[in-house]
């Protein structure tokens, strides 16, 4: 097989140009794409994928405790069990307090932390990240019994004494995507800046927060959702007074399959679905606009 | 750069802005996790390294570790392996099913894991959909049990991690230059040559990525275990747990929870650079 030279030499760092197969006639392309043994596993992956978060819709809507497939009738008896049971909507207010009070402080203070590292080299950086970063990666149960013990001296527990171990927990994804975005800061509007006057605390506030405020976004986005399902540490810091949902549900879980779950994880999974493709169309309308 | 630079912008960017962060870590994660290797010798009073002795010794605490290191490599193993396959097969797709196949890779990571834990307990049940389908397509006449296996462990864990290893796969994928493969071919390298001696090497720092983000948060897991697994399948979180909650056993706690942190921190220590590289990608001066 020949191909021309321009295909070689042509500069090719955009998604929809990444591919050699993608710039070729749309016959062969076409060929490769549509071979069986290429789309049967990518379609079981994608089950596999989809499969979990879906199958709960059905569930939610039957009448009986039992999933049973196909569905014997429709039943909205769990979404009015949901409704009316204190126990899920005060966990719902619960778990969205402390996700929304967790993610403002998680910016407040992974903002600058991710400016000082994505924008400037130093010495000792790489260190001060790895240790920033690791509250993602210490197992939940360890974290969850150390801060269990030391919070509980100080009674630190209930709704502040969640907030303090998710901001712990969380922080990390506003620092990531914030230098992932302050990364991309020319550093020579600083420069500019600077040298035309304005002081350090005048460019971290004028160029780079207005700058990297996309980065700031996603990382509260990935904060909220994290501390929202987050159950291990809940489960140790949480009393019988302040509960959140994912310590409801898993007590639920843990007697019986209660569809009451089935039916908030639907509500859960329609909003996330919403939130999503709002988000992608947007990432997708930005790139076509470059 | 050309630009003269009269003053330096990025000094604006201090170090000192990770101190605010970095000193509520050292109070509300260092110390808590501090306090808990300290307990390990400390508890009871006179432990020293007798926590360690038991806990090294114990045929239990060492089946669960077994336990736990197997379930993380295999679904590690198969993480990468599906993980890989998917992200190519979006590399391959149109611009629209591209976008079809993210949302399908994103949508678990936002989709509650103890609900889909729930999910898979509701899927693979002996009532549940994968048995009414074998049976429906004459395969088995009675349902196999599922739940609380390693199979189900196996494959609820590996769903609910594989969009850690299709992200940093994909990531990759995106950044190759076509230029790259297609000199390959016009050299004279067939397909399956060029796949495997340039597409492979020039993405493989992605999927190792993902392996090691995969191995390290699989060690962790809890949840997935509990609700899905049997007796042979359960953690050392498990044994963690119960020792604290039922015996007050602070000493087997601490010694089997600064263990795993040291698994940890080996882990992360070894593939910190690939990790690095995959999840920040800072552009370089």
């Amino acid at each position: 097989m020949t191909r021309s030279i321009e295909q070689t030499v042509q500069p090719t760092k955009s998604l929809s140009h990444g591919d050699p197969e993608r710039s070729m006639p749309k016959g062969r392309r076409a060929g490769f794409s549509l071979r069986w043994w290429w789309i049967v596993p990518t379609v079981l992956i994608v089950v596999l994928l989809l499969l979990p978060s879906l199958v709960v819709i059905p569930m939610s809507f039957s009448p009986s405790e039992i999933l049973t497939f196909p569905p014997t009738g429709f039943s909205m008896k769990w979404y009015e069990n949901f409704i009316e049971d204190p126990q899920w909507t005060k966990a719902i207010g619960n778990s969205f307090a402390v996700a929304l009070v967790t993610s403002v402080f998680a910016a407040l203070i992974g903002t600058p932390a991710g400016i000082a590292l994505g924008f400037r080299r130093w010495r000792g950086q790489g260190i001060v990240l790895a240790l920033l970063v690791s509250p993602v990666i210490v197992p939940p149960m360890v974290i969850a019994v150390g801060m269990y013990v030391t919070y509980a001296q100080f009674d630190l527990t209930g709704f502040w004494g969640l907030v303090a171990a998710h901001t712990m927990l969380v922080t990390p994804f506003v620092v990531v995507t914030v230098i992932a975005s302050v990364s991309q800061i020319n550093p020579a509007a600083a420069d500019a800046a600077r040298s035309l006057g304005a002081a350090p605390f005048t460019v971290i506030t004028r160029i780079l927060l207005p700058l990297a405020l996309p980065g700031i976004i996603s990382g509260m986005l990935f904060a909220f959702v994290t501390s929202w399902d987050e159950v291990v540490v809940a489960l140790y810091l949480t009393d019988p007074g302040f509960k959140t949902l994912p310590v409801v549900m898993w007590d639920q879980l843990r007697e019986r399959v209660d569809p009451t779950v089935a039916a908030i994880a639907t509500i859960l999974l329609l909003i996330t679905i919403l939130i999503m493709i709002v988000v992608l169309l947007r990432g997708r309308r930005r790139k076509v606009g470059n | 750069m050309v630009t003269a630079r009269v003053r330096d912008g990025r000094s604006a960017a201090s170090p000192l802005l990770v101190m605010p962060l970095l000193t509520l870590l050292a109070i509300f994660f260092l110390i808590p996790l501090g306090t808990v290797v300290v307990r390990s010798f400390t508890y009871p009073a006179d432990a020293g390294l007798a926590n360690y002795v038991r806990v090294l010794t114990d045929p239990v605490s060492l089946q669960y570790a077994g336990n736990t290191f197997r379930m993380a490599l295999i679904v590690t193993v198969l993480a990468v392996i599906i993980g890989y396959f998917y992200a190519y097969a979006m590399y391959k797709s149109r611009p629209g099913w591209r976008i079809f196949l993210l949302f399908a890779a994103l949508l678990p990571f936002w989709t509650s894991l103890l609900v889909r834990s729930f999910a898979w307990t509701v899927i693979l049940r002996d009532t549940g959909i994968f048995n009414q389908l074998l049976i429906g397509l004459g395969l088995i006449d009675e349902p196999i049990p599922l739940l609380r296996t390693s199979f189900a462990v196996t494959v609820g864990m590996t769903q609910i991690l594989l969009p850690f290893v299709i992200l940093p796969c994909w990531a990759a994928m995106a950044r190759v230059d076509a230029g790259l493969l297609s000199a390959s071919r016009s050299l004279g390298a067939g397909p399956v040559a060029t796949f495997w001696r340039v597409f492979v090497p020039l993405t493989a720092p992605g999927a190792a990525a993902g392996a090691v983000l995969t191995f390290i948060l699989a060690v962790g897991y809890y949840i997935t275990p509990v609700l899905l697994g049997g007796p042979a399948d359960q953690p050392i979180a498990v044994l963690i747990e119960s020792a604290v909650q039922q015996r007050g056993d602070w000493g087997t706690a601490g010694a089997l929870a600064t263990l795993v942190l040291i698994a940890v921190v080996l882990l992360l220590a070894a593939g910190w650079g690939l990790l690095a590289r995959a999840f920040l990608s800072r552009k370089e001066a």
